[in-house]
């Protein structure tokens, strides 16, 4: 492939022609009006690079819309060597189709390679999640043409030191947890470049509830059973290990 | 800190908790609650064991879960006092009788419609914070002041922001949060059990029960330690103020009797006194004797005292109902032994024979009621039934409950498969399984067979077992226990629907009964009583002197001459192999030797080895020696303590105990089969003995002696009932064995014989048998008289009963359509009853047709062959059909095997005739050729297999009876033999055995050597040998 | 005309028996409570009968298998039987449950007459260890009873009159009401009832009988629907003794693709693919499937790929059934090159995706989560190759994190809030995993939520990210 022409689809500058520009069927809502309104929602056809300073922030319920969506219409979702197991029962209760997951895992990146390009190339697969070792960027490339080709979507989790790395990615994020959900920076969105960051609240960790943006107050003492039993066991002495439950 | 836990199921609430309420109640204890509410779901009956278990250490309340049918939310509802109690009682009857048995439907017009007003209400709303806000609001208007929010907690996935919604309601609705336990179980160690149970209920495996199980087991009785992290102090102070208001306790439950029993005029004692006074005049004719009339006294007084005259008034009552329907009936028990009972026409046995133990019922200071039960006749014990629903209404009429709870083979299924096993699998290893040797054994061996190879379940299978036997599975209803009150029965206890059609039940068992004082008529069925009413009918026939039990001579010699060489085949409670074989060695001679015989061939006197001693003393081999003072209680029965009230008294006059603590006694030999409680008893008993005077020997010997007798010992007051029976149904077959065989077969199905047999044994005796035939049969077996005279013997006809087939309208039809001079021939048969092919060709097959159509395969031929009948045209219009085809008759063997499956049984030669004529039993005794072999003598003999018992008192011997043309015989096989040889002992029906001659007396046995199958010998004959029995 | 009937008196106890070298007592289970309904030979000579209670029959053979009595496998057995017969007639009929009828007047020729024919299916049921009871006749009927009443072969249409008639009443397919009815006439031989008056039979007995009869005796005609075979090849063998290794599997396997052989040679086929099912105990299954780069039609290619393919595996529990299944057809070719690859799949994209997939990276590969209800978190998702449903709303599912651990990982420093807690999950003593345990979710001082939890014994660790 042309040097040039690489460089210039890496900043996004050229459109494919498979790629139709049209916003309503070239974008999936992310699921969050506010994600939405600035992002303009997550690209179909191309590639996303979420970047991480370690996993578990936050990074899944990111996702979690869109899981739900494309796996009820009936789209094969694939897990590429995920660092952890994705839990079924959580997914589950997020409403999402299990039957359309498919967790794959891969010994050599090569594999990886090939595997994610099967999948994205296939009218089947709707999304591609992966977690690569150290892509390199002609691999990221075959990668978009890939997603371009299948019309699918592929998010790509990256160690947060990657930022500086080039890619040929249509969005790259860089998330970093924030006790309210996410703290998102936009490094690089198609046919704009934009370093603004957001905060965006997602739903509650545990229960899944959207955590309400104006959180009630806590204007009386807390005496929820619930709480008065969790305190830290590592607290200093004058603050005593919480009683263990279990024993009687 | 102080807690009463509010909300808790027992193992009552079936399969759903999994811990007995006796078990919830000593958990309760330790952790030191201040107070326990059972609410049990839609039920109380695990009430009166909780009450029971708690008396005085603990605070009862009684209560009730639900849930409804058309609204989310979990309801628990408790009796603060008797009205509560009423009205709780109420609404649980309300919302199980409109449900099949074992279900309940409640709704929310239920709970506004029935008076709740001082029900307390604790409610677990379910839904959005909307929804149950407004569940909330409903209550508020059910409930007002006395509706709390549940606040539990579990430890449970999502609890915090259930929690959080809870608070938040309460604040909304201004609703106080009280805390409760859910509490399923007794301690934590439950939980594997409580997940068996759950997936028993749900008919799931362990396996895959998911979250149908708990997540943990934290249902349980928590101490309060634990509670007190877990829950605000508010909350757990509002249980306390719950429970200070709940003052009711079922103590306070009273029995209120029937008001209608008493006359004006009069009141209960003086009407009682009335009636026994009039009963003492016609049974001692005018001459009350002193004794009996200080005997009057004392009871009377008892009565008064215990202010039980409405019970005595009761059962008089049902008693006269039955006399005045020319039903017999029979009282049983130690009160119906009474002299009031004789004097009350209750029971026939005259108690001036028999020394019993009025003590023993009437228990002066525990307040427990007297145990009546009355024997009907089988037939007609519904007639009775129905006359009380009447007379008092179903509202106040109901029947006791039994509880029906896990057995070892229940548990060992259920359980099996709940964890998964194999179902063939389970089956097979349960038919491999002993049970005689009592359930321990039995999972022993389970442990062996391997149900699983999984080591886990293997070791949890065990212990499941042996926790879930004994746990309450159903209610069913109790054989005739009635409880009547003065008011609405469903104010007292909740009634629920049985699986009978209009049958109901009351949720608690006889023993929750007595716990409470309450009162219960047992109205039993018995056959003899029907076997014997019919015999007195037919002699009246031919001998109107004889109408009534009164009317049949007292202690006839030649009577007893009958039982004592074991003819007592038929006769009441001493027809048993067993028994049988008893007679001639007890050899009776009077009332009370029966009264003995049949106490003393049971299990619980076999195996505390009372038969030798009594029979050498009898025999006078061994001199009896009692002490003097023990002479009224061991005297009549040689010094060995036979019956229950013996030991009683033994218990009193030898060792001290009071009538209270002697009753104590009996109650724990009566469980001590599930308890093993008579411990602490042997000290007393011993200590007592030993300040008396007597010997530890002695007393050591007497403590084992009630030891043996466990379970199974018989009181002297049953005895003595049914020894009567037996001596009036052995008068009526030696003076009327024609009338008796007759009363008999026509109350079958009962006793140990079938009809084949009882048929043999009568013409045994002399009395001869005639066929079914349809010009001079009845539905019933009837007597006739063959010369004609009444003064000659009478015969027996076979009746149409015995025809299998034929339908009861079809030989009413030939009963009301018979032409006096009998049918001319099948047509006309056809054509004047209108019976159907169905009918027609029973009676063909039992060759009842064979006077008026040839044999019964032309009779069925031609049958079959004749038009429908055709009403406007008169029969002898009508044209014979044209082609006769005749058919060959039947031979000998094909006429049995006709025989016996048209009615059972043949009145042609025996099967064994047939073969020994054809020379296929050579060298093989008949029954009557044994009686002149010698004892020790090797023989042959073979014959019918019609009985096979293994009896529980000897270990490993299986009885087994052969019957041939002549008799029966009686073979003995030893478990050695019995298991190298299974077989043949399990599989034949015709059995060839060579054995060694045993003879006592007259008793004749066959110790088995080798058992042959010669099955194929009887289908040889074409006789499918099934239908021999 | 000329029919042969053949009555498999065993179909289901040979087929158990069948797996294994050593006769064994089976007996096959029927009914509430469950009674013997029929039992082989080596049962029977412990003494086993039909009727039996499960009590007795275990009581006279301690070793005894008792297996349910299964119609659905009854019929599969029937049809598998059919199809062998396929070689030898070319109209035939199933006679459920255990019977075949097949027309052969038209292929007598062909194979020299009937008794060779005859000794031909003899050997081959023998083979297979199936009982088989033959029998000729003029009418399907005739055949039929002569059959199912293990007379003696005869081509002498007389002969066969002669036995037929002697045959008692019950032999015939008559209702037992019937049959009873007629026996206790004194009429007990068919020959006795054939004898009398059509017409003062059927105002007995009814029209039924009397059509039987004729259809019996050819007086009416007794029409036959002719069966067919089926498209796709699938034969099992249950296994009354568990086998633990994969050699023990390959005599049992062995039997199976033999029939495929035969089957294969009958219908001028070839295939490329099996599939072969190992079922375990607890429901689970190992699937193989085998593929050759060429087609295959013998016993012993099949043999050697499945050797290979079975060598290498390791029986992860013991097998309690085989299954063997085939659905690509392939035409039979002497000169077939490789037809894999080329041939473009039936299956889905999806599959299409997921069989590109697997062959690169191994099925083991690629899995599919599947959320279990079982309270444990380690029980509550599994890796499978097939999805499973169960019917759990998603509200029903507890509040979990989307990441789990594998291993669960020490907590190595103080949370900086605790979220929610503690969960109490405690349970699963049945499998020996039991697990008693609080979980609490807290966040940490890098701003992750994990799911924390703690045992009796002590210790934290973490179990799962919020992520």
């Amino acid at each position: 492939m042309n040097p040039l022409l690489d460089q210039l689809l890496e900043k996004g500058h050229v459109w494919q022609a498979t790629q139709s520009p049209r916003p309503d069927t070239d974008r999936y809502s992310t699921g969050y009006p506010e994600l939405d309104t600035g992002l303009g929602g997550w690209p179909k056809g191309a590639l996303t690079e979420l970047l991480l300073p370690h996993t578990g922030i936050g990074e899944l319920r990111l996702c979690l819309p869109l899981l739900k969506q494309l796996s009820q219409s009936g789209q094969a979702i694939f897990w590429f060597d995920p660092p952890h197991i994705p839990y079924a029962p959580a997914l589950a209760r997020a409403g999402i189709q299990l039957s359309q997951l498919f967790v794959v895992h891969t010994k050599h990146p090569k594999d990886q390679l090939w595997g994610m390009d099967q999948a994205l190339r296939s009218q089947a697969c709707g999304l591609v999640l992966a977690w690569p070792d150290q892509p390199r960027p002609g691999d990221l490339r075959r990668l978009q043409l890939a997603a371009a080709d299948g019309g699918s979507s592929a998010f790509i989790m990256r160690k947060e030191s990657d930022t500086q790395q080039a890619s040929p990615a249509a969005l790259r994020l860089q998330l970093r947890p924030h006790p309210d959900g996410l703290s998102i920076t936009i490094l690089k969105r198609r046919g704009s470049w934009a370093g603004a960051e957001h905060v965006l609240r997602l739903p509650d960790p545990v229960t899944g509830q959207p955590i309400p943006s104006h959180p009630m107050p806590q204007d009386s003492p807390d005496t929820t059973p619930g709480t008065t039993v969790i305190q830290g066991p590592w607290a200093a002495e004058d603050n005593p290990v919480p009683n263990n439950p279990l024993q009687e | 800190m102080d807690y009463a836990e509010l909300h808790c199921l027992s193992n009552f609430s079936f399969l759903r908790g999994a811990s007995h309420p006796e078990e919830l109640v000593k958990a309760a204890i330790e952790q030191g609650y201040r107070a326990l509410a059972l609410t049990d779901e839609c039920s109380v009956s695990g009430v009166v064991r909780a009450h029971r278990e708690a008396k005085g250490q603990l605070q009862l309340i009684v209560g009730s879960e639900f849930c409804l049918e058309d609204a989310p939310f979990l309801l628990v509802l408790l009796a603060p006092d008797r009205q509560a109690y009423g009205q709780l009682c109420r609404l649980i009857t309300i919302a199980r009788r409109r449900a099949p048995k074992g279900k309940y439907h409640l709704y929310l017009e239920d709970l506004q419609a029935a008076s709740l007003t001082h029900c307390l209400a604790l409610f677990r709303p379910q839904g959005a914070f909307e929804a149950k806000s407004q569940q909330g609001e409903l209550l508020q208007a059910i409930f007002p002041q006395r509706l709390w929010l549940l606040g539990e907690r579990f430890l449970e996935n999502g609890e915090e922001t259930e929690l959080e919604a809870l608070k938040a309601l309460a604040i909304r609705l201004d609703l106080p949060i009280v805390a409760a336990g859910d509490v399923h179980m007794h301690s934590s160690n439950r939980q594997p059990l409580q997940d068996l149970v759950t997936a028993i209920r749900h008919g799931c495996t362990i396996h895959n029960a998911g979250y149908r199980l708990f997540s943990n087991a934290e249902r349980h009785i928590r101490s309060l330690t634990k509670l007190e992290r877990l829950y605000p102090p508010e909350w757990l102070a509002e249980s306390i103020a719950i429970a200070q208001r709940c003052r009711f306790s079922l103590e306070e439950l009273r029995y209120e009797y029937p008001a209608e029993l008493v006359p004006n005029g009069h009141d209960a004692p003086t009407y009682l006194r009335a009636l026994v006074e009039k009963g003492a005049q016609h049974r001692f004719h005018n001459k009350v004797p002193d004794r009996v009339r200080q005997q009057i006294e004392h009871e009377l007084a008892l009565i008064r005292e215990l202010q039980y005259e409405h019970y005595f008034l009761t059962i008089q009552d049902i008693v006269a109902y039955a006399r005045s329907q020319d039903i017999l009936c029979q009282g049983r028990g130690s009160a119906a032994n009474s002299v009031i009972c004789y004097c009350l026409g209750i029971t026939e046995v005259n108690p001036t024979k028999v020394d019993l133990l009025f003590e023993r019922f009437i228990s002066r200071n525990r307040g427990e009621p007297p145990d009546i039960d009355v024997d009907f006749e089988h037939e007609r014990r519904e007639e009775v039934i129905q006359y009380i629903y009447r007379k008092y209404g179903r509202s106040r009429a109901a029947l006791a409950a039994t509880i029906i709870s896990y057995r070892a083979r229940s548990a060992i299924r259920d359980a099996g498969k709940a964890l998964g096993f194999d179902l063939a699998h389970i089956e097979q290893v349960l038919s491999g399984i002993s049970w005689r040797d009592g359930t321990r054994v039995g999972l022993e061996q389970i442990r062996e067979a391997g149900l699983t190879d999984n080591p886990q379940l293997g070791r949890y299978f065990i212990t499941l077992v042996e926790t879930l036997i004994g746990f309450p599975r159903h209610l069913s209803q109790h054989v005739g226990g009635f409880v009547i009150s003065a008011g609405p029965i469903d104010e007292l206890v909740p009634v629920e629907n049985a699986a009978m059609q209009g049958r109901t039940v009351i949720q608690w068992d006889k023993d929750d009964l007595e716990t409470l004082g309450l009162l219960k008529v047992d109205i039993l069925a018995l056959g003899m009583l029907t076997a014997i009413r019919k015999t007195l009918h037919l002699i009246q026939q031919y001998q109107p002197g004889i109408a009534t039990l009164q009317d049949i001579g007292e202690e006839d010699r030649a009577v007893y001459k009958m039982l004592q060489r074991g003819d007592s085949i038929g006769v009441f409670q001493v027809e048993s192999r067993a028994q049988i074989n008893m007679l001639p060695r007890l050899k009776p001679e009077k009332y009370y030797d029966l009264v003995i015989q049949i106490a003393i061939v049971r299990p619980g006197p076999i195996q505390g080895d009372m038969v030798h001693p009594y029979l050498r003393r009898r025999d006078k081999i061994e001199q009896p020696d009692i002490r003097k003072e023990l002479e009224p209680v061991l005297g009549r029965t040689l010094g060995v303590p036979i019956f229950q009230e013996q030991v009683i008294r033994l218990a009193m006059v030898a060792a001290g105990f009071s009538a209270d603590e002697a009753d104590m006694l009996r109650r724990a030999m009566a469980a001590w089969k599930r308890q093993g409680d008579l411990e602490p008893f042997r000290f007393k008993l011993i200590d007592g003995m030993l300040a008396r005077g007597y010997t530890q020997e002695y007393a050591e010997q007497i403590y084992n002696q009630i030891r043996g007798f466990g379970g199974y010992g018989f009181p002297e007051s049953h005895s003595a009932s049914f020894a009567l029976l037996a001596y009036v149904s052995a008068w009526l077959k030696y003076h009327h064995p024609a009338a008796f065989f007759c009363g008999l077969l026509n109350s079958q199905p009962m006793g140990f014989y079938s009809p084949s047999q009882l048929i043999q044994d009568a013409r045994r005796h002399g009395v001869e048998v005639l066929p079914v035939d349809v010009n001079l049969s009845f539905r019933e077996h009837s007597l006739t008289w063959p010369d004609k005279s009444p003064e000659g013997s009478p015969a027996i006809r076979l009746g149409f009963r015995l025809v299998k087939g034929l339908s009861i309208p079809g030989s009413q039809a030939i009963e009301a359509n018979r032409p006096a001079e009998g049918f001319k021939d099948s047509r006309q048969l056809k054509y004047l009853t209108g019976l159907n092919n169905t009918d027609l060709e029973a009676l063909a097959s039992a060759n009842a047709l064979s006077a008026i159509a040839g044999h019964r395969y032309q009779a069925r031929w031609d049958i079959l062959g004749h038009d429908k009948p055709a009403p406007l045209l008169p029969p002898e219009t009508r044209t014979q059909p044209a082609v006769g085809i005749q058919l060959p008759e039947p031979n000998e063997g094909e006429t049995l095997l006709e025989d016996y499956t048209s009615m059972g049984l043949s009145l042609g030669r025996h099967p064994l005739a047939l073969l020994r004529e054809r020379g296929l039993l050579r060298r093989i005794l008949t029954a009557e050729e044994l009686q002149t072999q010698e004892h020790g003598h090797v023989v042959q003999v073979a014959g019918l297999v019609t009985g096979r018992q293994r009896p529980g008192s000897a270990s490993g011997v299986t009885f087994v009876t052969l019957e041939d043309e002549t008799g029966n015989i009686n073979v003995v096989v030893w478990a050695v033999t019995a298991q190298q040889q299974r077989k043949a002992l399990l599989t034949s029906r015709l059995l060839q055995v060579s054995g060694i001659m045993e003879r006592r007396d007259t008793v004749i046995h066959i110790i088995a050597g080798r058992l042959t199958n010669l099955t194929h010998l009887i289908e040889g004959l074409t006789i499918p040998s099934r239908d021999f029995r | 005309m000329l029919w042969l009937y053949i009555h498999f008196p065993s179909l289901q106890l040979d087929h158990y028996q069948r797996a294994h070298t050593h006769p064994i007592p089976v007996a096959l289970v029927d009914g509430q409570p469950p009674r013997v309904r029929e039992a082989n030979q080596e049962a029977r000579q412990q003494g086993v009968s039909p009727e039996q209670s499960i009590h007795t029959a275990a009581s006279l053979a301690p070793t005894l298998q008792l297996c349910p009595d299964d119609t659905a496998l009854q019929e599969k057995l029937l049809s598998r039987l059919a199809q062998r017969c396929y070689h030898y007639a070319a109209h035939i009929t199933l006679c459920p449950p255990d019977g075949l009828l097949l027309e052969v007047s038209t292929v007598l020729r062909l194979h020299g007459g009937l008794r060779p024919l005859y000794r031909q299916l003899a050997e081959t049921f023998q083979k297979q260890a199936y009982q088989a009871w033959i029998a000729g006749g003029a009418t399907p009927l005739a055949a039929r009873l002569l059959a199912r009443n293990h007379t003696a072969l005869s081509d002498d249409p007389s002969t066969q009159w002669a036995t037929l008639r002697n045959l008692p009443i019950q032999a015939t397919d008559l209702p037992v009401g019937i049959t009873d009815r007629l026996s206790r006439m004194g009429l007990r031989k068919i020959g006795q009832v054939m004898d009398l008056p059509p017409q003062e039979i059927a105002k007995r007995l009814g029209t039924d009988v009397t059509s039987y009869i004729h259809r019996l005796s050819g007086r009416q005609p007794d029409p036959q629907p002719a069966w067919s075979p089926p498209k796709h090849f699938e034969v099992h063998l249950d296994l009354l003794r568990e086998l633990d290794t994969v050699t023990a599997i390959l005599f049992p396997l062995q039997r199976l693709l033999q029939e495929l052989a035969d089957f294969l040679r009958q219908h001028q086929l070839a295939t490329d693919t099996l599939h072969l099912n190992l079922e375990h105990r607890y429901d689970s299954t190992t699937r193989f499937q085998i593929r050759t780069g060429k087609q295959a039609h013998n016993t012993e290619t099949f043999l050697q790929l499945c050797r290979l393919q079975l060598e290498h595996h390791i029986l992860q529990a013991p097998v309690v059934r085989i299954q063997l299944r085939v659905d690509r057809w392939l035409a039979r070719q002497p000169d077939a090159t490789d037809l894999f690859g080329s041939t473009a799949s039936q299956d889905s994209l999806q599959q299409a995706l997921l069989d590109r997939l697997q062959a690169r990276l191994g099925r083991k590969h690629i899995k599919r989560p599947n959320a279990v209800p079982d309270h444990r978190p380690e029980k509550a998702w599994q890796a499978g190759e097939a999805p499973v449903k169960f019917p759990h709303p998603p509200s029903q599912w507890p509040q979990r994190p989307l990441w789990f651990l594998d291993r669960p990982q020490p907590l190595l420093e103080a949370p900086q809030d605790w979220l929610s807690g503690p969960e109490r999950l405690g349970g699963g003593w049945w499998d020996g995993q039991n697990i008693l345990r609080d979980y609490y979710v807290a966040r940490l001082t890098t701003g992750r939520i994990a799911w924390v939890f703690r045992q009796p014994q002590g210790g934290w660790f973490i179990h799962g990210w919020f992520a």
